[in-house]
């Protein structure tokens, strides 16, 4: 990313108060997050707060999607026009009501499981059609609401609850399958970098196409080797200061390496 | 009868069957024969049977009935048997009448002269009998004629060389037949010509060499053969009806059109994929969006969505894509979330029998799906009501905000019927609750109300905000696994049914005898045509039987039913399918033993079974 693009204000400014009032607390329900303590994801909603706030996004034009596990509980901690729906759909349902409704902000949230295990024939599919939905995997490694069990993003040889000798596979990589299915928005980032998330969410929700934001996140519980903040600020690195993310060749050099690289991998200006 | 129209010479109607290998286009033929017979004002109906293969070794039947009145089944006998393929022609001659007419391709003949004199060896006559009279061997093939019964009567036409003579090439003999049959049974030209044009204008060819063709088997028959069978359209009393001619597949998308319908989400399967073909060229005309999915379950997530969203959605699918739903189905119960899914069943498990009917799919849409969750299940009868009751299907979704699935089947989704349509009231296009100003103070989306019906508030609208989740939410929306909550909102969604059942459901229809009666029987889905005629023959020939109609399959009426079955001395429930799925659902309410007339011989049922059924049991 070289610099931060000012946003559009949607609104007048009337309509905006509540906004201004309240700031990241208009996105937010009476209902508390049951996420641990220390979870990453605590990390992702504030930054996904505080772009909306700045990209003057009001909650009742605001639809978020989401599947199942720890990100599918998302929802219920947000204020705005939400559905929980079933394991691996969000994809789907986000584009249908994207379809129907092209006025609405919408949000696909997705786990590392729902988006890459059980609903992953619908990522080429939503990648193909472009529809105007920001897809945001949330990619903690293992399977958390179900007590730590193998994920498609576990790394090879760690142990799970599901896999007691080590995990026998290697792990997927998100951000290199989005870019070959054909992505016109790929970035990737870190759930203890805020900042660097708000900068993402923001250019993935202006983007006028399938925005796909891989967001690597530390699962406090259930990992102690290699999703923990700790291992994870050792293999995560800004890209390069004159990276040129119109570049599809290069975007494919970054996702191979073992590094995970942040920021805005490729982006193809519509 | 006073010469104002054309009539059918029986008043049962006529039966014609236009039989030909896969490719030989006699599906358009009797497309466009049933087409012309329909804008004089006959009632039609239609049905094909074709193999799954689109081009190569196969049978493919255009079944066409037509009469001055209302036919409501289909008929297992055959009046005219048109032969464009000898081979599997032969298969078709035992449905034939005993003075039934056959007309084939007399190729043979110009096979086995080499001087091409189209001398008329085959020509009009009827069959004495003798098998060797009309046996033609010059190819090593079969021909028809050495198979027909005595009395039959058999027309022999040079199809193909009509057809080669007249457009150079002989994939237009079934153009040249339309012309055969319009002049033989005394239908006026001008209308067909109109048909074809309309039909095949634009294919490229040029209508006049198509037109043509037609002429030339029009003028063979005027010039050629002397008329020996009875059979003719006669231009008799016929009142002129608005009829609309249409599959019931197309009648779906008519009217989830004039539903307001704007979301349409699917993934291509026989039969249904037609729905989604129309909905394609049609829904965007009118501010809607069509989207062809990776697979079903997207297909329903994509309508799920969009349903949500505040517009009217639904998706069209058969037996294995239903399947895929399942998981959806229990979402939109437990997310209250209108939507309506229509499964135009085939036969068999699995991929079965695609191009096939049967009634097979009801265990599934009853009971598809983990833990308690109401639905309503449709089955229209025919194709009217295929309109009438898609209509319904987004009204009852939208009012009682949860899955209604309509079971077609493959005959219902493919038989060209004329019917009359009636428009659908304005209130069943928006049928949402919206929430109160003072409901939306504090807005519950699961709010526990006496009817079950909770508001609910679309996207856009202020102090609506809210989440819907396939966990057991409680009034505010918020995810509770305790006892009393998940007791409260199981009653919330089970009283919505019973609200249904209270104000909008029909009651099921009864008709034939009154009174007390010998027989009974209850029908369901498409076989309630036949059963229909086969009670009003049964009625009219002094038999003491009576149906009695279901259309809404789930939530059910008991109380009619009741007194119906109190009515009879027996009860026949005949269905498509080998477990007596229908049979099994009433005996979950009744206790009571039914007859079952239970068939997977993968055609439609015929009003003649029933009668037999009728016969039998009256008899025994």
């Amino acid at each position: 990313m070289n610099e931060q693009i000012k946003p559009e204000v949607f609104y007048p400014d009337d309509e905006l108060s509540e906004i201004k009032k309240k700031g990241i607390f208009t996105y937010r329900s009476e209902r508390l997050s049951t996420w641990c303590p220390g979870c990453g994801y605590y990390g992702i909603e504030t930054a996904l707060e505080r772009t909306l706030t700045e990209l003057n996004i009001l909650p009742k034009d605001l639809m978020i999607v989401s599947g199942i596990g720890c990100t599918g509980r998302y929802p219920f901690f947000a204020k705005a026009y939400s559905m929980h729906v079933l394991h691996g759909r969000s994809l789907p349902v986000a584009s249908g009501a994207k379809i129907a409704r092209s006025d609405l902000t919408v949000l696909a949230l997705t786990g590392d499981g729902d988006c890459l295990g059980i609903g992953a024939g619908h990522l080429p599919h939503a990648i193909k059609r472009n529809t105007d939905i920001t897809c945001i995997l949330f990619d903690n490694g293992i399977y958390g609401l179900t007590k730590g069990q193998t994920s498609p993003m576990t790394p090879k040889g760690q142990v799970t609850s599901s896999h007691p000798e080590g995990n026998p596979d290697p792990n997927m990589n998100p951000v290199l399958l989005a870019l070959s299915y054909g992505a016109n928005f790929v970035a990737r980032g870190f759930a203890g970098a805020p900042d660097d998330m708000k900068i993402l969410f923001e250019e993935g929700i202006k983007h006028k196409g399938f925005s796909f934001i891989h967001i690597v996140s530390p699962c406090v519980t259930f990992d102690k080797v290699n999703y923990t903040y700790e291992h994870l600020r050792t293999q995560v690195k800004h890209l390069p200061r004159r990276y040129d993310y119109t570049n599809l060749d290069m975007a494919f050099e970054m996702a191979r390496t073992a590094e995970l690289f942040t920021g805005l991998i490729y982006r193809k200006e519509p | 009868m006073d010469g104002r129209g054309f009539q059918l010479i029986s008043d049962k109607g006529i039966t014609i069957e236009i039989c030909g290998s896969s490719g030989d286009g006699a599906l358009a033929t009797g497309e466009i024969f049933t087409k012309t017979l329909s804008d004089m004002g006959f009632h039609t109906l239609s049905f094909d049977s074709y193999p799954a293969e689109i081009r190569g070794f196969g049978k493919s039947v255009a079944h066409i009935r037509a009469g001055a009145g209302p036919l409501t089944s289909l008929s297992r006998k055959v009046d005219i048997l048109v032969a464009l393929n000898d081979r599997y022609s032969i298969e078709q001659i035992p449905k034939l009448v005993d003075e039934g007419v056959v007309i084939f391709d007399n190729k043979p003949i110009e096979v086995a002269r080499e001087d091409n004199d189209m001398s008329h060896r085959l020509g009009p006559g009827v069959y004495s009998g003798e098998k060797d009279e009309w046996v033609i061997e010059s190819d090593g093939s079969h021909c028809i004629a050495g198979y027909l019964g005595p009395g039959m009567y058999l027309y022999g036409v040079p199809l193909n060389q009509l057809s080669q003579r007249t457009t150079g090439e002989s994939r237009s003999r079934n153009i040249v037949i339309l012309g055969v049959m319009a002049a033989l049974f005394g239908l006026p030209d001008k209308e067909f010509i109109n048909n074809l044009t309309a039909k095949l204008g634009k294919k490229g060819k040029s209508i006049d060499t198509i037109i043509s063709a037609f002429r030339a088997g029009y003028a063979y028959v005027n010039e050629q053969i002397v008329k020996l069978d009875p059979y003719l359209f006669r231009k008799e009393a016929l009142e002129k009806r608005d009829y609309r001619l249409m599959t019931g597949n197309k009648a779906v998308a008519t009217a989830a059109i004039d539903s307001e319908c704007k979301f349409y989400a699917g993934y291509p399967i026989t039969p249904a994929t037609k729905i989604m073909e129309i909905l394609s060229a049609e829904l965007p005309k009118h501010g809607g969006h069509v989207v062809q999915t990776e697979d079903e379950i997207a297909a329903i997530g994509f309508v799920t969505g969009a349903s949500f969203a505040g517009v009217r959605a639904m998706t069209a699918t058969s037996g294995p894509g239903f399947c895929l739903m399942t998981e959806f189905i229990g979402y939109n119960v437990m997310a209250e979330n209108p939507i309506v899914i229509v499964d135009a069943q085939r036969a068999g498990p699995a991929t079965g029998l695609p191009t096939k009917t049967e009634q097979s799919d009801l265990n599934h849409a009853l009971f598809a799906g983990n833990g308690d969750a109401p639905r309503i299940v449709l089955a229209p009868t025919n194709v009217s009501e295929c309109y009438q009751w898609t209509a319904e299907a987004f009204y009852l979704a939208e009012k009682y905000q949860m899955p209604v699935i309509m079971l077609t089947d493959l005959f219902l989704s493919l038989c060209l019927e004329n019917v009359l349509i009636e428009p659908i009231p304005d209130y069943k296009k928006h049928a949402n609750k919206y929430p109160t100003e003072e409901e939306l103070k504090v807005y519950l989306r699961q709010k526990v109300t006496d009817d079950g019906v909770s508001p609910r508030t679309i996207p856009g609208q202020e102090g609506g905000c809210h989440v819907v989740s396939g966990l057991e939410q409680d009034q505010y929306g918020t995810p509770v696994y305790d006892a009393t909550t998940h007791t409260m909102m199981t009653e919330k969604r089970f009283r919505k049914i019973k609200t249904a059942l209270e104000h909008d459901i029909p009651l099921p229809e009864r008709s034939g005898a009154k009174g007390k009666v010998k027989l009974g029987i209850i029908s369901w889905g498409s076989t309630t045509g036949a059963v229909r005629e086969a009670v009003n023959n049964a009625v009219n020939d002094g038999k003491s039987v009576a149906m009695l109609k279901l259309i809404v399959v789930a939530p059910l009426h008991t109380e009619p039913v009741r007194q119906f079955l109190d009515s009879c001395d027996m009860v026949l429930v005949p269905e498509l399918n080998f477990e007596g799925q229908f049979a099994n659902w009433l005996s979950m309410h009744f206790n009571y033993t039914f007859h079952r007339l239970n068939r997977v011989t993968v055609s439609p049922i015929t009003y003649n079974d029933i009668e037999e059924e009728i016969d039998r049991l009256l008899k025994g």
